[in-house]
């Protein structure tokens, strides 16, 4: 006899065990490379589950829902012949990439909007009010700083729209800041010079 | 007796791309499968239907598998989902049914009209349950004790070990020889 029939009890046993998710790990590995090669495993291990339904819910075959246990049957068969059809192929590697990344891909973004917001906010933050104590004592310092803020900000205005705004902008366009055109500021400049 | 989830094996080969291992985990777990599918989804070609894709959806998804959990309890997840969304679908165009009736295609797909089995298929599921019951009723009181404990009650083998005064071997090796001998009375029948 060879040695694959003499194994042939000792494989279907562990296939019964297997199925009960009973088999210890050392055995398992053996029992899969037997499996992968039986066709007749296949079929063992259909039949073995179909036993345990019926044992389990007798009534399925009384109440004419036992072909349901059948049908079961050849859902394998379906299944199989569903990921031989062309294109179905293999397991899909990007959608779970792209799934194990999301979360870190997540994280990352959360952390870098925090840190831009905590760049841009810096400068804000040491100038904001201190709780009600500290709030006479920095009065001074945070109206200069707003002053400055505000001048800051007339300028930008300026810069931005003076080309377009009378005569408050020809001081602004004399700095040639704004279109580097001399000719064109010398003009206005000459225009609209206070005496 | 330390066991870890059994099916790892069989999914890490499947995850390179080994259909036979895939194959086995699919009989493995065909039955309650469908069994759970048909709870949302009553008639028994639409849930083989239902049933089929969601293992193809698992086959897959299995790269997504950490096995951070028990593959069955994935498994179930996918298969939960696979009907529920298959129901809302079907509850898109509950209007088909009634102008295609006579189609036999959708009529099949169809629960309410769906035919009841035949008296031929009634004839044979009675014939294996006769002789389930009478294999059951042969077997040795070990064995018949053993299969039962484990099938209906649902005790692991450390339990039936326990309830049965016997060593986990013993009724690992019970379990399977009550199997095989009900197996040896059913495959005629199975075959067919």
């Amino acid at each position: 006899m060879t040695t694959g029939s003499q194994d042939k009890p000792r494989t279907d046993e562990q296939l019964s065990a297997w199925l009960d998710d009973e088999l210890p790990e050392v055995e398992q590995e053996f029992l899969v490379a037997r499996l992968v090669q039986s066709p007749d495993s296949a079929a063992r291990l259909a039949r073995y589950g179909l036993i345990g339904s019926c044992l389990r819910d007798p009534s399925v075959a009384v109440a004419g829902k036992l072909s349901h246990e059948e049908a079961a049957l050849q859902l394998s068969g379906r299944v199989r012949a569903a990921l031989e059809a062309p294109g179905s192929a293999t397991p899909l590697l990007a959608p779970a990439r792209r799934g194990r990344a999301l979360p870190y891909a997540m994280a990352a973004g959360i952390a870098l909007v925090g840190v831009l917001v905590a760049i841009v906010q810096a400068p804000l933050l040491r100038s904001a009010p201190e709780p009600m104590q500290a709030s006479v004592q920095s009065t001074a310092p945070a109206t200069l700083q707003k002053a400055a803020l505000s001048t800051r900000r007339m300028t930008n205005y300026l810069v931005h729209h003076g080309e377009y705004s009378g005569l408050l902008s020809a001081r602004v366009t004399e700095s040639h800041i704004i279109n580097g055109r001399p000719n064109f500021v010398a003009l206005r400049t000459a225009d609209v010079s206070p005496p | 007796m330390a066991v870890t989830d059994g099916d790892q094996l069989l999914v890490e080969r499947a995850r390179k791309g080994d259909r036979r291992a895939f194959d086995l985990l699919v009989l493995k777990y065909q039955q309650k499968i469908l069994k759970l599918i048909m709870r949302y989804v009553r008639d028994q070609t639409e849930a083989l239907d239902v049933s089929q894709e969601a293992f193809v959806k698992a086959y897959r998804a299995l790269p997504a598998f950490r096995g951070e959990s028990a593959f069955y309890t994935w498994l179930y997840r996918i298969a939960i989902n696979t009907a529920k969304n298959h129901l809302v679908a079907m509850q898109r165009k509950p209007v088909e049914y009634e102008l295609d009736s006579q189609d036999p295609e959708i009529a099949e797909r169809n629960p309410h009209l769906r035919e009841e089995d035949g008296p031929e298929g009634l004839a044979m599921q009675e014939e294996l349950r006769q002789t389930l019951e009478r294999a059951l009723a042969e077997l040795p009181e070990e064995l018949r004790t053993a299969i039962l404990l484990r099938e209906i009650e649902g005790l692991s083998y450390e339990e039936i070990a326990v309830a049965m005064d016997c060593p986990v071997g013993t009724v690992r090796s019970r379990i399977f020889r009550a199997r095989e001998t009900i197996d040896i009375a059913i495959r005629p029948l199975t075959e067919n």
